[in-house]
């Protein structure tokens, strides 16, 4: 959450980035849909892997925000993970534009905790696909929609 | 000046909490919109049109069929709300510091890390399930009148009962700041009672005035960081508290549910009180040196103690959490003993004619299948003015019929009564802060031996026994499963041949208690822990003479009854496809009828969970998944977004009726769902599904506000669902007062501001608005209409 707050602060103050076009070149696959649906497939949505720690960062356009993931390998091979076996893990967003803000939150130290299934195919080169589910949470004032939960599928 | 319609500000330590309801959340991250000027942008709705989101949601209003505060199932009702409340929101991960009562807008979780965010499942559990639950218990036990008083119990006079309390004062911190020595019973308007009556009319006139600068402090605070937050004069002294007009409104009769199911409720609450001791700053104590034990709540003693991370306390100990709960656990204790007192030594009848009691302290104890059978009638009441301003009371039987329920809220009652003075449990009984309570001062002490001793320990011992005994002697078939009615010609019994799957569920889940408190495993709030194999007990060196059977033992004859009635709902009672039956008829062998309805689910679910815990069969919890899953699908209405007693057509304009009882057994169903299944592996996808009907089950049930427009915000007054003369009238909750945020002023810092009538804009109204009590109704029916 803190990182999706600093982004937004750094948003602050400056003319909004143009979303992403959603028919970008190919990619990797994101497929939102709850509270908010769209799909994109963009290489910005692929996943990073350093340090053992999986990464993702994948643009929404429909409030020009990112959602970040992260994803604490308990061992850098393929195989199958999941909230259940992995010991540290977040995933958030921030949609900024309703009053007070809407955010999008997962993880082992997040309540609710959320849940993520991850199936990596390979490791060098990243293929897998990752499913997500993340609570809508909602600040005072804030109009979020009335799904409380989030469902990402990403495929890489 | 703040108006009626805007939030004021208030301060949660360096954070202003709250400006208004537009530009707000100043300070935090969450300014992020405001901060960057940016238009509003509405989040689209999801394409796949989200099962909870009706585009034209129906509107809700609800009627209040009857305010009557029936006692047994309201405090039943209390009990489980008690469990669904913090520690359930514990459960869900919440953090029960991240929730103020006091701030607005209401139901906010507020996270260590300054993020905070509208939490209706959090903060509907955390706080208003929770604090609802023990406000008529707090009403029955010290405010309403609603029993025969203390001060005639057996054990107690008028002029000890007032010495009692004083010391209880004294020995809880609470003399000179709660509690006085010019009144007669130390806290002012005390109305302590033996005996609740079964049911009455809880019409009250509290004042409105905030006179006295009454401040609830520390544990009981709805200020979070100690500063001065000022309530209603009727939190300070429960004069005005007291039934408008008494002897009109009570039904004077005694029940043993009624008496069995306060008794639960207050040995919930008095488990907690007990947890902890306190210093003269009133900072947790978790122990101290054993030498000086006897010192804690002395006036004026020096005792220090340790927190729980080791860290020294300061100098002054005192028993209980608080001078507030200490004080009260003390008068909750002496009206439970003095209660059992009664039904075991001068209410227990042989005839059903005369209310006469066991011969002796033993006999109770060792009462089993060969004596002649004693047991507990229901009773009237009959008082008379007395010098004391308390009327005395004298009882006769008023029916000698037996009820399972009734034995049931004695079982649980009593068990978390045993539970307190068993030093062998070690984190309840055996604990310091429990020990300081009997150790001879205020309550006497007990050898621990089921040997006949004038102690709670024994009483309680004995309690259980006849109950146990009785349940098993009157209400059990021949195939060991439990009917509902026993009717009484003299000493004879003619049982009934039906019992409700609500029965057989409380019966599985009393008979679990009684066996985890005998075997020194109850605790706080282990209801979803499992049970370990219980060893010898107590009461089983007191041979039961069972026929045909001279070896077994009564933990024994309890375990087999309790296989008995889970086995009844597994085989029975419900099937594979999750489907529920309203009861069982043991004459012919088939089910009372074949009704579906929502009752049946929500016990069944609740009582095969227990039954799970009690045997380790997984064949119980799956059962319970099945049927919690077809109440969800069969009951649960999408669109209104409420369980409804049957199952409605789909589109039709209903009319849902919720009782005590009925919301009692929904919500359970639910909590042990949530922290049996969606708690652990496995479950996680439930996790969301059961936080969303949680919270609107509490808020639209209890609170009665619908979220028509599903934005978590209260649109105050147009969804509170029922509104009269211009002023919200909550729902099956019908008022609150500062435990839940109604502290009867809009501003509150300093004791200023404008006089509220739903200062928080829940849609309950303070008390003394409504003229009720933070209590629930007996009914309310909900009228959904749809567009």
């Amino acid at each position: 959450m803190r990182a999706a707050l600093l982004l937004l602060f750094a948003a602050c103050g400056s003319e909004p980035t143009q979303p992403p076009a959603i028919d970008a070149p190919a990619g990797c696959e994101a497929d939102f849909s709850g509270n908010f649906a769209e799909t994109s497939s963009l290489a910005a949505s692929c996943p990073t892997l350093a340090n053992g720690t999986l990464a993702f960062a994948i643009p929404i356009a429909t409030f020009d925000a990112t959602l970040d993931a992260s994803i604490d390998l308990p061992a850098i091979m393929a195989g199958s993970y999941s909230s259940e076996t992995v010991a540290s893990w977040s995933a958030s967003a921030f949609e900024p534009q309703t009053n007070g803000g809407c955010a999008f939150r997962a993880g082992n130290s997040a309540s609710p905790e959320g849940n993520f299934t991850l199936q990596l195919a390979s490791i060098a080169p990243l293929h897998g696909s990752f499913v997500l589910s993340l609570s809508v949470l909602t600040a005072p004032g804030s109009s979020c929609g009335t799904d409380d939960v989030e469902s990402l599928a990403v495929t890489f | 000046m703040p108006s009626a319609n805007a939030f004021d500000a208030l301060c949660l330590g360096d954070r202003v909490v709250v400006v208004d309801r537009v530009s707000k959340l100043a300070g935090l991250g969450l300014l992020a919109a405001t901060a960057c000027g940016g238009p509003g942008l509405a989040v689209p709705p999801s394409d796949a049109g989200p099962v909870d989101a009706p585009s034209a949601p129906p509107v809700i209003t609800a009627t209040v069929n009857s305010t009557q505060f029936v006692t047994r199932e309201h405090m039943l009702a209390a009990a489980e709300m008690q469990i669904s409340g913090e520690p359930l929101a514990t459960t869900m991960g919440r953090e029960l510091g991240g929730y103020s009562r006091d701030a607005l807008p209401t139901d906010i979780y507020f996270e260590a890390d300054g993020f905070y965010w509208i939490d209706l499942a959090g903060f509907s559990t955390g706080v208003e399930s929770y604090e609802y639950s023990k406000q008529p218990m707090n009403g029955l036990a010290f405010e309403y009148g609603a029993g025969t008083s203390l001060a005639f119990g057996p054990l107690t006079s008028p002029s000890s009962l007032g010495a009692f309390a004083q010391h209880a004062g004294e020995a809880s911190n609470a003399a000179g700041t709660w509690t006085f020595t010019a009144q007669p019973l130390a806290w002012p308007g005390l109305w302590p009672t033996t005996h609740e009556v079964a049911a009455f009319d809880p019409a009250i006139d509290p004042t409105s005035t905030a006179d006295l600068s009454c401040s609830i402090a520390s544990d009981d605070t709805p200020s979070d960081l100690g500063d001065t937050i000022i309530v209603g004069d009727y939190e300070c002294d429960a004069t005005t508290l007291h039934l408008r007009d008494r002897a009109a409104q009570l039904t004077p009769t005694i029940t043993p549910g009624a008496d069995g199911f306060t008794t639960w409720k207050a040995g919930l609450w008095v488990m907690n009180y007990l947890e902890i001791m306190h210093d003269s700053t009133g900072a947790a104590v978790a122990s101290v040196d054993p030498a000086e034990l006897a010192s804690v709540g002395v006036p004026g003693n020096a005792v220090t103690g340790v927190d729980a991370t080791g860290a020294p306390t300061a100098a002054g100990t005192y028993i209980g959490s608080s001078q507030i709960e200490g004080f009260q656990a003390a008068m909750l204790l002496e009206e439970l003993d003095n209660r059992a007192e009664d039904w075991l030594f001068h209410f227990a009848t042989t005839d059903g004619v005369t209310p006469a009691g066991f011969a002796s302290r033993m006999a109770p104890l060792q009462y089993g299948y060969a004596e002649p059978l004693v047991w507990f009638p229901e009773l009237a009441v009959t008082e008379t003015a007395d010098p004391s301003g308390f009327p005395k009371p004298s009882y006769a039987i008023a029916s000698a019929d037996s009820e399972l329920l009734d034995l049931l809220g004695l079982v649980l009652g009593y068990s978390t009564a045993y539970a307190l003075t068993d030093t062998a449990n070690r984190d309840v009984g055996g604990a310091q802060s429990a020990r300081v309570y009997f150790d001879g001062d205020p309550f006497p002490a007990d050898n621990q031996l089921a040997d006949g001793e004038s102690t709670l320990h024994d009483r309680a011992l004995a309690m259980l026994r006849v109950a146990l005994v009785d349940l098993d002697r009157l209400h059990a078939s021949p195939s060991s499963v439990l009917v509902d009615h026993v009717a009484m010609a003299g000493n004879v019994a003619t049982p009934g041949t039906t019992v409700s799957t609500t029965s057989v569920a409380y019966a599985v889940i009393a008979l679990r208690t009684a066996l985890r408190a005998l075997s020194s495993q109850l605790e706080l709030y282990s209801n979803n822990t499992p049970d370990t194999a219980v060893g010898a007990t107590p009461l089983d060196a007191l041979p039961i003479q069972f026929p045909g059977d001279a070896s077994l033992t009564l933990s024994g004859r309890v375990t087999q009854l309790l296989r008995a009635q889970a086995e009844l709902l597994l085989d029975q009672l419900t099937d594979a496809t999750g489907r529920a039956w309203s009861g069982w008829d043991v004459a012919a062998g088939a089910p009372i009828d074949q009704t579906d309805v929502l009752d049946a689910h929500a016990a069944a679910i609740r009582g095969l969970f227990a039954a799970y815990l009690a045997t380790g069969d997984v064949r119980f919890r799956d059962r319970a998944i099945a049927v919690f899953d077809r109440m969800d699908s069969v009951f649960y209405d999408p669109i209104a977004r409420i369980y409804a007693q049957t199952a409605a057509p789909p589109g039709d304009n209903v009319d849902v009726e919720y009782t005590p009882l009925r919301f009692a057994l929904v919500q359970s169903a639910m909590r042990d769902m949530y922290e049996l299944v969606a708690a652990r592996a496995g479950g996680e996808a439930r996790v969301p599904v059961l936080e969303d009907r949680i919270g609107r089950l509490d808020k639209l049930v209890l609170n009665g506000w619908d979220d028509r427009d599903g934005d978590k915000e209260i649109a105050w007054p147009d969804e509170c669902v029922s509104v009269i003369d211009g002023l919200p009238r909550g729902g099956l909750q019908m008022a609150e007062r500062a435990l839940t945020g109604e502290l009867g002023r809009f501003k509150d810092e300093g004791g200023g501001g404008a006089p509220t009538s739903d200062r928080e804009h829940d849609c309950v109204p303070e008390i003394d608005d409504a003229h009720l009590p933070a209590a629930l109704a007996d009914s309310i029916t909900f009228h959904i209409a749809r567009p």
